[in-house]
């Protein structure tokens, strides 16, 4: 499909997007050294340390990401794809383009790619920490001294997949990687389609953030207390597979929305 | 600049702020003082008005960075003064009306804590200052606005993580979080030193801006030969 390979080419001339593979992974590296770092601090090792299931980025209660899953995360998520059709139409290229390819399948092909990229990059950044993290500490449901027994084990529904992270850590390690790395790209996709929207380049990166503190502001205010997509890319908060299943219909039924705003849109060419 | 102020991306900013000062207004007059403070140091807030920064910043950069208004101004200086004039009133715009919520919802408490909240207020309007020429100073090196104005608050944030999870280590006997930016009056008796020392760094990376952007500017060298 010519639009796809014509955004791929794109993709891959796009500084912004070596840009972004390199933060997420210093980011992940720095989280393992400070996993490390605290470990040296409290002189515990092996044996006496969580296993790498609980030290995962996303899973850590101690070295939390808050800060950085809010704020870094979708910024630099954002300067992959989002500002292509504004730089495009702002550099008067927008009639050139659309004379080769297909204006709707454009938009589609870029909000595919803008959520599939961001998925595929956050999943591999979270592996990488997983496995640095699994070399230094190990595997296991090992939250106290030694291996703890299945037994004193508890979990509670109220927590995302909670049943899981008992019988196969690894497992559900994974699975939270995939969830987080879902609504990560969903957001990138809801800068992308937002960019149609705004006259400011700068607010098109900004987008995400903005969304996420107004939601978590707001919800609550009209009667959505257990709606919070702050909370669903911070798997040790308190939140259940519904509420998750309901905030990813939510950012997707969004995403749909402005989709279907833009691509009926007069074509630019008619 | 009515034009600016009035155009609806300012406005969308106006009706942010209004919102993050409704909710930091929100049910504090038990004890208004502490908890607007401790409101203040939260990461929804703080991290909004820091991208408010960037937007006005960004703004006001767009609009007045024309070769027009600069030949207007006769030298790059006073082109320079006039941005930052206009930036003081672009913040202290945004962040009165941030406060006009919490003015409404707690008026006796506002009125009792009025001058710990003018300091805050002047604090806030240093740090926005400080943030935009940081910000202008890295646009100068790497010629891209966006990319300065997102790395900069990327900067910040990780600046902001590595600090938080270090603070007991290396920083154990002066205690510093970045949750502590706008509310640094409150946090240090000394605070006229640390008021002092911002207004330092501001004048240092202004007369760089300056410098930087006569040595790397055609337009502006001959103008300011000309003159």
């Amino acid at each position: 499909m010519r639009e796809l390979k014509f955004n791929i080419n794109y993709l891959f001339k796009r500084r912004e997007f070596y840009i972004a593979i390199i933060i997420i992974f210093l980011i992940n590296l720095i989280q393992v050294g400070l996993c490390v770092g605290e470990t040296i601090r409290l002189n515990t090792f092996i044996e006496e340390s969580y296993s790498a299931e609980y030290q995962f980025i996303l899973y850590n209660a101690f070295i939390t990401l808050n800060v950085l899953i809010i704020i870094v995360f979708p910024i630099v998520f954002s300067l992959i794809f989002a500002d292509s059709n504004y730089i495009e139409n702002k550099n008067k290229i927008t009639n050139l383009l659309y004379i080769r390819l297909n204006y709707k399948r454009n938009i589609a092909t870029r909000l595919l790619l803008s959520i599939l990229v961001t998925f595929i990059i956050s999943f591999l950044g979270f592996l990488f920490n997983y496995l640095l993290l699994r070399i230094i500490y190990g595997s296991g449901n090992r939250v106290e001294y030694f291996q703890s027994p299945a037994f004193y084990m508890n979990y509670s529904q109220k927590y995302f997949l909670d049943n899981i992270r008992i019988a196969n850590p690894v497992l559900f390690t994974i699975l939270i990687n995939i969830a987080v790395s879902l609504i990560l790209g969903l957001l990138s996709g809801l800068s992308y389609l937002t960019s149609f929207l705004l006259k400011h380049r700068i607010a098109i990166y900004f987008v995400p953030i903005i969304f996420l503190i107004l939601s978590e502001l707001l919800l609550p205010k009209i009667g959505y207390e257990n709606l919070s997509f702050i909370n669903l890319l911070q798997p040790f908060n308190q939140y259940s597979v519904k509420d998750y299943f309901i905030g990813t219909v939510t950012l997707v039924s969004i995403n749909l929305l402005l989709f279907l705003k833009n691509i009926f849109k007069k074509d630019v060419l008619v | 600049m009515r034009k600016m102020i009035l155009s609806p991306f300012f406005i969308c900013c106006i009706i942010i702020v209004i919102i993050i000062g409704y909710f930091i207004g929100y049910d504090i007059s038990r004890d208004f003082y502490n908890l607007y403070i401790g409101k203040l140091t939260l990461v929804p807030t703080r991290y909004i008005l820091l991208s408010l920064i960037i937007f006005a910043s960004n703004m006001l950069y767009n609009s007045y960075s024309n070769p027009v208004i600069i030949v207007r101004k006769k030298t790059f200086f006073d082109f320079f003064i006039f941005i930052i004039k206009n930036e003081i009133l672009f913040f202290l715009i945004l962040f009165i009306f941030l406060h006009i919520p919490i003015f409404i919802l707690n008026f006796n408490n506002f009125i009792n804590n009025i001058n710990n909240i003018i300091k805050i207020v002047i604090n806030f309007v240093l740090v926005a200052i400080l943030l935009s020429n940081l910000v202008k100073l890295i646009d100068i090196k790497i010629k891209n606005r966006i990319i300065s104005s997102c790395g900069i608050i990327i900067l910040f944030t990780l600046f902001d993580f590595i600090l938080e999870h270090l603070s007991f280590s290396i920083f154990s006997e002066i205690y510093f979080e970045f949750s502590y930016i706008f509310i640094l009056p409150t946090i240090y008796n000394g605070y006229i030193y640390i008021m002092i020392f911002i207004l330092i760094i501001i004048c240092i990376t202004t007369w760089l801006i300056i410098n930087e952007s006569f040595r790397k500017d055609y337009f502006l060298k001959n103008e300011n030969q000309e003159n």
